[in-house]
């Protein structure tokens, strides 16, 4: 098991353009996973693209925890004065809103082409 | 005193009659009463009084001798013989049978050869002598004719006397049919003797057979002595009645053995009857008494298997997602009852420990060690959760001061998942795995001799994987061996059982073993049998167990998802149920096990009227939640259901909830199309 894949989730990097990183995840996010997207939420933050949108659409399933390390990720993203997107899945903005109805991410975003677009 | 007057008028008179007989005939008489009085006095009485009975016979003989023109010296003869008779008889009977009984075979026999032939042999040889010696000179004649006389005197009258105030016949002779018999016999009597020159008196015969065989023995004295009497009295009327073409002395004597050959034809005849109905209420008796016996093992057969029931689990490990059954079948013959046990024990982290075993021995020492073997492993399983050191550590208590003889014992544990079987086995048969698809499978690795208290020899373990839907069963030698049959045999017998046991229930798997193998009417030795099935969920109920793992939560949901979509549940009840479960387990896994050990988690879920209800329990206690997520995965679970409640007892912790079937915590109505 390497850093970006378990048998439950995969989180794929992808770059588009000079400064933005995207990471497309499919799977579940949860106790077991949620290393996965912290790991690279902090290689983001510590990076030197200045834009990361999370392709969340192919998450089933996302728990508190998986909550928890897109809080702490957007924190550091923040303090490094980066920006930070989500696209979430159906689930995902279920959960998202149910602990933070006034939304955590500024942008409700449908699709990855309106996170692209917000992004540059 | 009042005796003594009583046995000298009897004698008196018993003697007149006799004495008128021989006059009136002209004969001697046909049968000398006062010899069957004196004796049946002597058989009924004490022997303390006999001395006044003979005193007074004798005195009574004496008298009416002397009366009657005799000298003294032939009175004193007379009287000698008259109560030397009567002692000897009634002295030989009392020696051999004690208290007469002439419904005895025996003491008929005793009673002919002592009271009516050798008394009266006696008596005749003293009145013989006595009478050669004042001139007579007919020895022989008078010998026979008194020898002859007083017998038959003893046998109608004396037999007549002692059996008056016997009521053991079968039937009164004092009834109808009875006195009929009597009278008949009588007048049959009256008629062979008089109306015809042939010998056919024999056939007055037939009268006291029936009274024997019929009647009894009191029929045959009153019977023989009314024939006897007829006979006498027709002598008196008309002695020409005697046989034709013979002395008239010789017939006189024929008469005699005739009539005292039907008396005693009668009694034989009559004992005969009695002993054989003796033997039928014996042999009634004797059977009731067997069955008594009977009963009475069958009793404490009955309380060997209520003990040995009491020794055995009140209940079984209750899991739902487990289907457990569990039979005993006691031993037919007592003394094979006792020393085979089954046993489920719940352990800690949630897996669940199966154990059969067998006692080497019977009875109650095999009973009672079974008792104290089966708690000790219970106890040592939760120690020792692995079948491998449990059996080295129930070994261990086997050799100690508590200890057992020898003992064999198959021992497994299902983990929290039920999906994998760790087992071991001390010297008992394999335990059958049989899958859902009918495939029949024998546990037999990991084995090692009987359990015999050597803490030396090392038990090893084997671990299986067990599909869902499969099942496990257990169980001691007496379910398959066979007498005159190889173990392996047993085995197959069982083996060929597996595909009939698919898509039975554990209950049903019992019933199906025990009645299949069950081949005789009766077991000959103890049976236990353990079934273990791998259940699948039931329509309303989902319940499992799963260790506490993050990487088992994912399957938690996966299978809880696929549960609720077949039981036709809103996808958007089963998102949020899904949500709060994932919270709930995943806060089991992080908070339950502090310690490290990883327990188990129980999953139960119930579809109700209009809600989902979920509960998650687990055997550890919660730590505070952490900042990580656990705050929020509570937050996560209020939000979404009702009744959420969080409790805590000594055994763990259980988290419970309910989502409602009616709407989604959004507030959006489900539609109604």
């Amino acid at each position: 098991m390497d850093d970006t894949e378990n048998e439950l989730l995969t989180v794929e990097r992808e770059l588009l353009g000079e400064n933005i990183v995207i990471l497309k995840m499919s799977g579940e996010l949860d106790l077991a996973t949620v290393h996965l997207l912290s790991g690279q939420l902090k290689s983001v933050a510590e990076g030197d693209r200045e834009a990361v949108i999370i392709d969340a659409t192919q998450v089933g399933f996302m728990d508190s925890t998986g909550l928890h390390a897109l809080v702490e990720g957007k924190r550091q993203i923040h303090e490094a004065g980066k920006r930070i997107f989500l696209v979430p899945s159906n689930q995902v903005r279920r959960v998202l809103e149910l602990v933070f109805p006034d939304r955590l991410f500024a942008d409700r975003l449908d699709d990855i082409e309106q996170a692209i677009e917000a992004a540059t | 005193m009042l005796l003594f007057v009583l046995v000298a008028l009897t004698y008196a008179a018993g003697s007149e009659i006799a004495l008128a007989l021989i006059e009136r005939s002209g004969l001697q008489g046909v049968f000398f009463i006062p010899a069957g009085i004196t004796v049946a006095f002597l058989l009924r009485l004490q022997r303390s009084v006999w001395w006044i009975v003979l005193a007074a016979a004798g005195i009574a003989e004496f008298t009416m001798d002397v009366l009657g023109g005799f000298n003294v010296a032939q009175a004193l003869g007379f009287a000698l013989a008259n109560t030397a008779e009567p002692l000897v008889g009634a002295g030989i009977v009392v020696a051999t049978c004690g208290v007469l009984d002439l419904a005895r075979r025996r003491h008929v026999g005793w009673f002919t050869l002592g009271a009516v032939l050798g008394g009266p042999a006696l008596g005749a040889t003293i009145l013989a002598t006595a009478d050669t010696m004042f001139g007579g000179d007919q020895y022989w004649i008078v010998f026979t004719q008194v020898w002859l006389g007083d017998a038959i005197g003893v046998i109608i009258v004396g037999s007549a006397i002692l059996v008056w105030g016997s009521s053991r016949d079968r039937r009164s002779v004092f009834s109808l049919w009875g006195l009929l018999l009597v009278i008949g016999s009588a007048v049959l009597t009256v008629l062979v003797m008089s109306l015809s020159d042939l010998p056919i008196a024999f056939s007055v015969l037939i009268g006291v057979v029936l009274a024997g065989a019929l009647f009894g023995t009191r029929a045959v004295a009153v019977t023989s002595l009314v024939i006897a009497i007829t006979m006498a009295i027709l002598l008196i009327v008309d002695p020409g009645v005697l046989i034709v073409g013979v002395d008239q002395r010789v017939a006189l004597v024929l008469i005699k053995l005739q009539i005292g050959s039907f008396a005693l034809a009668g009694l034989v005849i009559a004992a005969e009857a009695h002993e054989r109905d003796l033997a039928v209420t014996r042999a009634a008796v004797a059977s009731m008494e067997a069955k008594t016996l009977d009963q009475e093992r069958s009793r404490q057969h009955q309380l060997a298997i209520e003990v040995q029931r009491g020794l055995l689990p009140d209940r079984l490990v209750d899991d739902p997602a487990l289907q457990i059954a569990a039979r005993y079948e006691a031993a037919e013959e007592m003394l094979e009852v006792g020393g085979d046990w089954y046993d489920t024990i719940q352990l800690r982290d949630g897996a669940v420990a199966l154990v059969v075993g067998d006692i080497v021995g019977k009875g109650v020492d095999a009973m009672t060690s079974m008792g104290r073997l089966r708690t000790a492993v219970g106890a040592l399983a939760v120690q020792n959760p692995e079948p491998g050191p449990l059996l080295e550590a129930v070994d261990e208590f086997v050799g100690g001061p508590d200890g057992t003889d020898y003992a064999t014992v198959f021992c497994a544990i299902l983990d929290a998942g039920r999906t994998r079987l760790t087992y071991a086995s001390a010297g008992h048969p394999p335990a059958l795995m049989v899958t859902a698809d009918g495939v029949a499978r024998w546990l037999e690795g990991a084995g090692s001799g009987p359990l015999y208290g050597d803490t030396t020899v090392k038990r090893s373990q084997e671990t299986v994987d067990v599909p869902p839907g499969a099942a496990l069963l257990l169980f001691s030698d007496g379910l398959v061996e066979r007498r005159g049959e190889s173990l392996t045999r047993g085995l197959e017998r069982l083996e060929e059982l597996g595909t009939g046991l698919v898509g039975l229930d554990a209950e049903t798997i019992c019933d199906e073993v025990i009645s299949a193998l069950h081949l005789g009417d009766t077991w000959h030795d103890d049976v236990v049998l353990l079934v273990v099935k791998n259940s699948p969920h039931d329509r309303n109920t989902y319940d499992d167990h799963h260790p506490s793992d993050p990487l088992e939560l994912s399957r938690i949901r996966a299978s809880v998802r696929e549960w609720l979509t077949s039981r036709e549940i809103d996808e958007p009840v089963i998102d949020d149920v899904i949500i709060a479960l994932g919270e709930a387990t995943s806060n089991v896994v992080r908070h339950a096990y502090v310690d490290g050990n990883r327990g188990g988690m129980r999953v139960r879920i119930t579809v109700a009227d209009s809600s989902v209800d979920v509960a998650v329990s687990d055997q550890g206690t919660w730590r505070a939640p952490s900042p990580d997520g656990g705050g929020m995965g509570l937050g996560i679970i209020e939000s979404i259901a009702d009744d959420v409640d969080l409790s805590t007892t000594p055994d763990g912790t259980t988290l419970r909830f309910r989502i409602a079937l009616g709407g989604s915590a959004e507030g959006t109505p489900i539609s109604t199309s």
